[in-house]
């Protein structure tokens, strides 16, 4: 995702002059990032992944004045939003026991691989999808997604890995499957 | 670079907006809006409570012949040829020592609080 031209400009208006139309500016941009890294983190379930994302933007915007400039403004969305959906677990006491079986709406136009993906992916531990979609999706670097996670860098590398080993095992089961109904 | 890595690098679905920036707006205005009426309300309760159980006439009234007072000892030290830290000194102490003083930073400091409560829940 393009860094907007003018986001310091922007932050800095909505800081010093809580202008409501810069921030509606950085929701429009940053939208899809945060709500595309919820879903993956609340998978399969869209809409809770939604109701994340705008208390994120919420939540950003009561902080705002804590955001210091020295990262990425996405980065720090998605620290905002990582914190808001483990704040969701633990308040329903459901620590990575989200449901797995609901389809995703749109997976019939989806590739079966990426549709495969994304369901293994949601049988993936939350810090593990995590790691994962930032370093593969939005190409953040391991140094980067611990100061979003607020993880050490070992738990962070430890982290992708396992959770690539773990996709690797859950999707060789997931085509194998698929031939076997295919075969049926 | 394996498959799968080739596979989790596949970019992700585009999500429209369809309205939900708005809707994350009007969120936030209304939440300020609630924010604004509960600390009026808040405001004006300490307001009308101060006036209801606090002499605020008597107040005033104290406060300016404080004031008069002090300026009056300000001139009286400048020509009786006292140095400029023993004027002031005495001057801040002639203010400290005026009866409505201590209520009014009493109320300064509450108010002080409010406000520093305000901007650290802001914050």
């Amino acid at each position: 995702m393009q860094q907007l031209s003018n986001e310091s400009q922007l932050i800095a208006k909505v800081i010093l002059t809580g202008d409501q139309l810069a921030f509606t500016k950085l929701v429009q941009h940053y939208q899809q990032a945060v709500r595309q890294y919820c879903r993956r983190l609340c998978a399969p379930d869209h809409a809770l992944a939604d109701d994340i994302a705008q208390e994120t933007f919420i939540q950003s915007h009561r902080k705002i004045a804590l955001y210091q400039g020295s990262g990425k403004f996405q980065a720090w969305l998605f620290r905002i939003a990582y914190f808001q959906f483990l704040q969701y677990l633990r308040s329903k006491k459901i620590a990575d026991q989200l449901p797995t079986d609901l389809e995703s709406p749109d997976s019939h136009t989806e590739a079966i691989e990426t549709r495969d993906l994304e369901k293994a992916m949601a049988q993936l531990p939350a810090n593990e999808r995590a790691c994962l979609t930032l370093h593969y999706s939005f190409g953040y670097t391991h140094a980067e997604i611990t100061t979003i996670l607020a993880m050490p860098l070992g738990t962070v590398k430890s982290h992708s890995r396992r959770g690539k080993e773990r996709l690797s095992q859950l999707l060789s089961v997931s085509s194998s499957t698929s031939v076997d109904q295919s075969v049926a | 670079m394996t498959n799968l890595e080739q596979l989790l690098q596949t970019p992700l679905a585009t999500i429209a907006d369809n309205g939900f920036s708005k809707q994350v707006i009007e969120k936030i205005q209304r939440y300020q809006r609630i924010r604004t009426m509960v600390l009026t309300s808040l405001y004006s309760f300490v307001a009308m409570m101060l006036l209801l159980f606090y002499p605020v006439r008597q107040l005033v009234t104290q406060f300016v012949d404080a004031l008069i007072a002090t300026s009056q000892h300000v001139n009286q030290a400048l020509f009786s040829g006292e140095s400029l830290f023993t004027t002031q000194f005495s001057a801040i102490k002639a203010i400290l020592q005026q009866p409505t003083m201590m209520p009014s930073l009493i109320i300064i400091t509450i108010f002080s609080v409010f406000f520093l409560l305000h901007f650290i829940q802001d914050n």
